[in-house]
């Protein structure tokens, strides 16, 4: 067997070898998926490995290159859970201090073949697994996410089959992000995702331009056809490339329709235009809004922009009130405008800039100029804007102006519930005299009385009655064209195409004319007279022009709503589950009154899997604030198994108004290569770490219980893989490798009577020293990184954080003030505790008593003035004078968590304020006092 | 390329995109007629029924030789778009400003619903596409009078692969949901008492009265202005945005003393779904029971009915049976001979309705 396995190796070796020199022409990586095995040889080549390691003494390095295909191959397999479990399990004899040999192979192979080296943050966090898991270029958990994925951008793509696997794949991973973290981390390699999906998609493979061996590909797609959905989706996002193939539009700047170059569409950006209508509201009065498109086409844009539209509030102008984030990216939008908008400025407007935006605003985001807007009346009592200002007998319309109204006899003024502007409502008769129509033109209209063109069959998007349409790619449009005068023949183009000449029917008889489907561009079509029949008396203008804005369609996203009646956000947008886990993301949904829609949080798995699903509540539309922080409250207060949580990849809010529909918001998690799971078995409950860090920094354990918060206990490595129990009521785990933490709060139900609900840290005594200083706020620190577990973790670790704050005031100030700030505690800051703790500022007295008095007006001031002002109260009453303030304060930020100073910085901070109790103090009241007032009346105390 | 074509030409190039199958009655089909306006949903709504009505004319100008006919079915069709479940009728929700809350139809998200039969009822419009469904599962779809639903394969189990491909599955309990079973004269009471609980109205413009004292079938032809009607009736008023109000009115020499709006506050069911139900219970009680025509064929029981019914009333009906083609009458409903009788007391105890004689 050993002679076949040095075959093998030899075998693969040439293999490599051969592919690698291909490769090295088109500057392309190798993977070790393209081992060219097929299902027999393959599992002939895991017997020879379990018998290799049968035989002492047999050096696996001699087979170095089977090690990597094996390795490869549970990569293939890895669904997001435990890789060297598997591995491990298959290869039973596999000793696990030989893993980072593993990934000397693999940087072999890199070297020497040409092998993709691994980017990216997973790549770096999980240092060897990374290796197998990317050489296996689609293990078989991420098919069906990636076939879904380009099931969804199939339209996208086709523009951008013609660019290099990197702009490819950074598009897709950009676009596709969210579905698991598996997922999420697959997309990090962004090369790789490219050449991938060209080769599925393009058939890009080694053949063409050399990415992928075919065999590797076929075996890819072999398997993720076995899935159904999955073929279905690959199916048709192949399909949709197929034809616009054939079309000639794959790749940007290549779309030709209509025949000739001359009918190559303008380039087309997304629709940012705002669009005016007015509605009647009264007998005779008339409301303007204005629609905002969808703006998902501008997140198609880049990432970048994605983010931007995701994450920013918007404010409509003429309109009261700032928009969530996200707003453009849940379909059109209207509002109700309270003031005509100018139309030197964009309609819409956002709270923070950004350029590209700014840019796209700047040339397409008003309202059509003035100073006359002319709107069609229509029989649904909605007056739309005609754009091209174009008027036709028989119409009534509504003419808007900001400042004087053109004079019309036949007009009728008409009220527009909008400050800022007027309105006129006119009733043009059938037939128009040379009068009407110098009135017309006096206000800038054009009267249209020879030839009509409509949409016919399929409705155009935002037809406005005259000129302008909006289609599909995947759509034909059909328009009619009747004229009301003798005609003999139009002459129909589009753009600056060939013309066809079409006989014209009797007056008033209406001509089809059917267009290809057009790839995405702006077209104009333009339908002219081409010959008048004698006695004809038309009318200029002589010619009908249509503008066709054509646009790929945007596939529906499963999750989202597609309809602004329902919006549920997130603040922040996209929240972490840990974030969310701990009461600090915010949810609000609008909808309709009386509806409800019931909340829940759903834990997945790494490759997208549910674990659990847990309802927060039921609400009652539009939920609001209030609503949405008590039943977090309650749910935050129920008592669950934390299993789901700690094992959890990532989840989702699942806002879920039935038929209005279900709306899911991503929370995703930063999956840590050292990690703590909670296991339960029929009779306990183990703690257990799994380690896929595999670095070279020793794995270090330590326990710190609630009641002693300072004092480590280090714990067996080994046992804590294996998996224990902790001890009632538990405490902090931290599992520290180099300078990599992962922190686990465990709060243990079981307790002794209402009392062992309750902890009470307590501290050894040690002489006071910088050293402690800082060793008590790496403790706050490492307490508030962790991770929770268990019924009332947040609770005891927020008594834990809250007396080791009071603990370093005691180590900074001496025991004279923690006796103070005890007091302040015990006795809920009466007037005589704070009378104590201004007994320690001795001989500053006054400044503290300042600080006291106006230590709630304080907290509700600006960060820089509350600095400014306490500087200028340490410098009034000489405070270590000729020092700097600036610490005292900045500590309490530090130990809240609102900044993360450096080492070195924290040592140096430590190092000032250990010199000045006095200021240190002082920042501590006003903190303290601070909060505690700010929410009850004040007290007499606070007099000086 | 450009082509001159013919009106048939046209219609089936639209048929095509739509996705149905060409008939006779052309562009009058159900079929085209509630995909047509999925298709406008997907870039129109949120919007009131008349901006349909207004943009699938206009669109069909040129097409169509009875424009008044054209309309009464596109009116139909939405009624069954909103019924199935494809459109959604939103109340007092504020898409336009926070001051301006008022009645929707917006597109419902794709949705199906599994029938007990092993079918799924597929719900919902995707903005740009008929329905999010790959090819291989779209055409499987088929579609009955606008209602669209897929038949399971041998050993399918269709409403997994519809989860597995994205679509949101409803619960057949959520979406069949009916209010309380509750007599005629409870009924029309509990609406007195609302309505006389109310303060003054003032004046209602453009105010449209059901009067069920009319003799007639005809649905249409019940609605007349308030004359010097006097009682309770419901009525229906033009809305400052979106669809009409509904309103269960005092009225006395047709002049409105107190108005109360439909649907209650906190009522799941349209304001149109109420009213029907009210004026079935006012005519039950006036001795005048709307009617139904029960026939049968080789296929099963045919419920035939004159006036529209609340949606939840026509889900169970298309649910329990099949929605199929009227023949002189507004809506026909076939189910299995031995479902007829439950069908039967459901139609009486729920909308008051009896079977016309033979």
């Amino acid at each position: 067997m050993t002679a076949e396995l040095n075959a093998l190796q030899t075998r693969l070796e040439s293999h490599f070898l051969a592919l690698a020199s291909t490769r090295q022409q088109h500057l392309l990586p190798v993977f070790a998926f393209e081992h060219g095995l097929d299902a027999n040889e393959l599992s002939r080549l895991f017997d020879m490995l379990r018998f290799t390691l049968k035989m002492s003494g047999e050096r696996l390095s001699k087979h170095w290159l089977v090690w990597i295909v094996y390795a490869t191959e549970q990569g293939y397999d890895y669904d997001g859970d435990e890789y060297w479990h598997t591995f491990e399990r298959r290869m039973p004899l596999w000793d696990r201090n030989w893993r980072p040999i593993l990934r000397s192979w693999f940087v072999k192979f890199h070297r020497t073949f040409g092998g993709l080296r691994p980017v990216g943050r997973w790549a770096n966090f999980f240092s060897i697994i990374a290796w197998p898991v990317t050489h296996a270029l689609l293990p078989k958990d991420l098919q069906g996410q990636l076939a879904n994925a380009l099931y969804g951008l199939r339209y996208q793509l086709v523009s951008r089959l013609d660019q290099s696997a990197l702009e490819v794949g950074r598009y897709v991973a950009h676009m596709a992000r969210g579905r698991s973290s598996r997922f999420d981390n697959f997309l990090e390699q962004e090369e790789l995702v490219g050449r991938i999906i060209l080769g599925l998609l393009d058939q890009r493979t080694e053949e063409t331009d050399g990415a992928i061996l075919p065999q590797a590909l076929v075996r890819i797609v072999a398997d993720l056809e076995k899935a159904r959905n999955a073929r279905q989706w690959l199916h048709d996002t192949r399909k949709a490339i197929e034809i616009a193939k054939m079309r000639g539009t794959v790749g940007t700047g290549r779309a030709s329709v209509g025949g000739g170059s001359a009918a190559i569409p303008h380039t087309r950006l997304p629709k940012v235009r705002p669009a005016l209508s007015l509605r009647r509201t009264g007998p005779d009065a008339w409301t303007p809004i204005v629609e905002l498109p969808d703006l998902r086409a501008v997140a198609d844009l880049s990432p970048e922009l994605g983010e931007f539209l995701k994450r920013t509030r918007c404010s409509i102008a003429g309109s009261t009130g700032v928009r969530p984030p996200g707003w453009l990216l849940n379909g059109s939008q209207m509002r109700v405008l309270g003031t005509w908008p100018r139309a030197d400025v964009p309609v819409l407007s956002f709270t923070v800039a950004n350029a590209a935006m700014d840019h796209l605003l700047s040339s397409e985001g008003q309202i059509s100029s003035g100073p006359y807007w002319l709107f069609r009346i229509g029989s649904d009592e909605r007056a739309v804007e005609v754009l091209g200002r174009l008027v036709r007998p028989g119409q009534a319309y509504i003419i808007v102006a900001r400042d004087h109204l053109p004079p019309f006899a036949k007009g009728s003024p008409t009220q527009i519930l909008c400050q800022g502007a007027q309105a006129i409502r006119i009733d043009l008769p059938a037939a128009l005299t040379a009068a009407h129509i110098d009135e017309l033109r006096n206000a800038g209209l054009s009267v249209a009385q020879t030839i009509r063109i409509w949409p016919v069959g399929l409705a155009a998007r935002g037809w406005d009655g005259e000129g302008a349409t909006e289609w599909l790619e995947t759509e034909t449009p059909c328009f009619a064209i009747q004229q009301d005068h003798p005609v003999a023949e139009y002459e129909v183009r589009l753009g600056t195409g060939p013309a066809l000449k079409v006989t014209a029917q009797a007056p008033g008889v209406p001509t089809f004319i059917r267009l290809q489907p057009l790839s995405a561009g702006n077209y104009v079509l333009s339908i002219g007279v081409a010959k008048a029949l004698s006695g004809g008396t038309a009318l200029a203008p002589m010619e009908g022009v249509i503008s066709l804005a054509v646009r790929p369609p945007t596939p529906w996203v499963s999750g989202s709503i597609g309809h602004s009646g329902f919006i549920a956000m997130s603040e922040p947008p996209e929240p972490t589950l840990d974030e969310f886990w701990e009461g600090l993301a915010q949810l609000s949904v609008l909808g309709p009154a009386g509806r409800q829609v019931t909340v829940s949080v759903e834990l997945l798995d790494g490759s997208g899997g549910r674990l659990a699903i847990e309802q927060v509540g039921q609400f009652n539309l539009p939920m609001q604030e209030g609503a949405w922080r008590t039943a977090f409250t309650g749910f935050d207060r129920r008592e669950r198994d934390p299993w789901n949580y700690l094992g959890a990849s990532s989840g989702r809010i699942i806002v879920d108004g039935e038929d209005l529909g279900v709306v899911r918001i991503p929370l995703q998690r930063d999956v840590s290569p050292v990690r703590w799971v909670w296991r339960k078995t029929n009779d306990t409950t183990l703690l257990r770490l799994i380690d896929d860090h595999d670095g070279e920094a020793p794995m270090r354990i330590s326990f710190h219980s609630f009641e002693k918060p300072l004092e480590e206990a280090r714990l067996d490595v080994e046992m804590t893989e294996r998996g224990s129990e902790p001890v009632a009521p538990g405490g902090l785990f931290i599992a520290r490798s180099g300078d990599q933490n992962t922190n686990l709060v465990v709060s243990m139900s079981k307790v002794d009577g209402f009392q062992g609900l309750l902890i009470e840290p307590s501290f050894t005594s040690v002489p006071r020293s910088k050293e402690q200083a800082l060793a008590v706020v790496r403790a706050v620190f490492s307490w508030s990184d962790a991770r929770l577990a268990g019924g009332l973790a947040k609770e005891r670790r927020a008594r834990v954080v809250a007396r080791l704050h009071e603990h370093l005031y005691e180590v900074l100030c001496g025991p004279k003030w923690a006796n103070a700030e005890r007091a302040l505690r015990v006795s809920a800051f009466s007037d005589h505790s704070v009378e104590v703790a201004l007994q320690y500022f001795e001989k500053k007295r006054p400044f503290a008593l300042v600080l006291v008095r106006d230590a709630v007006k304080y907290s509700q001031f600006d960060e820089h003035v509350r600095q400014n002002e306490f500087a200028s109260l340490a410098h009034r009453y000489v405070v270590a004078p000729g020092t700097a303030w600036k610490p005292a304060l900045d500590l309490p930020a530090v130990l809240d968590g609102k900044v993360r100073p450096s080492e070195a910085e924290l040592a140096a901070m430590i190092d000032h304020l250990w010199d000045y109790p006095v200021l240190t103090a002082g920042g501590r009241i006003m903190q303290l006092l601070g909060q505690q007032r700010g929410t009850r009346p004040a007290t007499a105390g606070s007099s000086a | 390329m450009i082509e001159v074509v013919d009106p048939d030409a046209v219609v089936a190039t639209a048929s095509a995109y739509l996705g149905t199958e060409r008939e006779d009655s052309g562009v009058l089909a159900p079929s085209y007629l509630a995909a047509a306006l999925r298709r406008l949903a997907g870039f129109l709504c949120p919007c009131s029924p008349r901006t349909f009505v207004r943009n699938m004319i206009e669109s069909h100008r040129g097409l169509i030789t009875d424009e008044l006919a054209f309309e009464e079915l596109i009116e139909r069709s939405i009624e069954a778009l909103v019924a199935i479940g494809d459109l959604l009728e939103l109340s007092d929700v504020a898409l336009v400003g926070e001051q301006v809350r008022s009645t929707w139809l917006v597109a419902a998200p794709p949705a199906f619903v599994a029938r007990p039969s092993g079918n799924a009822f597929i719900l919902g419009i995707s903005a740009d596409e008929q329905t999010p469904l790959p090819t291989e599962m779209r055409t499987r779809v088929v579609s009955r009078l606008g209602i669209r639903y897929i038949e399971p394969l041998p050993d399918e189990d269709l409403a997994a692969t519809l989860r597995e491909l994205g679509i949101r599955e409803l619960s057949n309990a959520a979406w069949l949901k009916c209010p309380k079973t509750m007599s005629a004269a409870d009924l029309v009471a509990s609406y007195d008492a609302k309505v006389l609980g109310r303060s003054p109205s003032g004046e209602v413009p453009d105010l449209l009265v059901l009067d069920g004292s009319r003799k007639t079938r005809s649905y249409k032809r019940r609605w007349c202005k308030p004359g010097s009607l006097s009682g309770n009736f419901i009525v229906r008023r033009p809305q400052t945005f979106g669809s009409d109000l509904w309103g269960y009115a005092n009225l006395r020499d047709g002049v409105p003393l107190k108005l109360l709006d439909l649907p209650l506050p906190g009522d799941r069911w349209r304001g149109c779904d109420a009213a029907w139900r009210v004026q079935m219970a006012i005519d039950a009680l006036a001795l005048n029971c709307q009617e139904y025509r029960l026939r049968s064929d080789t296929l099963g029981a045919i419920f035939e009915l004159f006036s529209p019914i609340p949606k939840w009333a026509r889900r169970r009906l298309a649910v329990v049976g099949n929605e199929i083609d009227p023949n002189g009458c507004l809506m026909s409903f076939r189910v299995a001979p031995g479902e007829a009788a439950t069908e039967e007391k459901f139609l009486r105890e729920m909308l008051y309705l009896t079977r016309a004689a033979e």
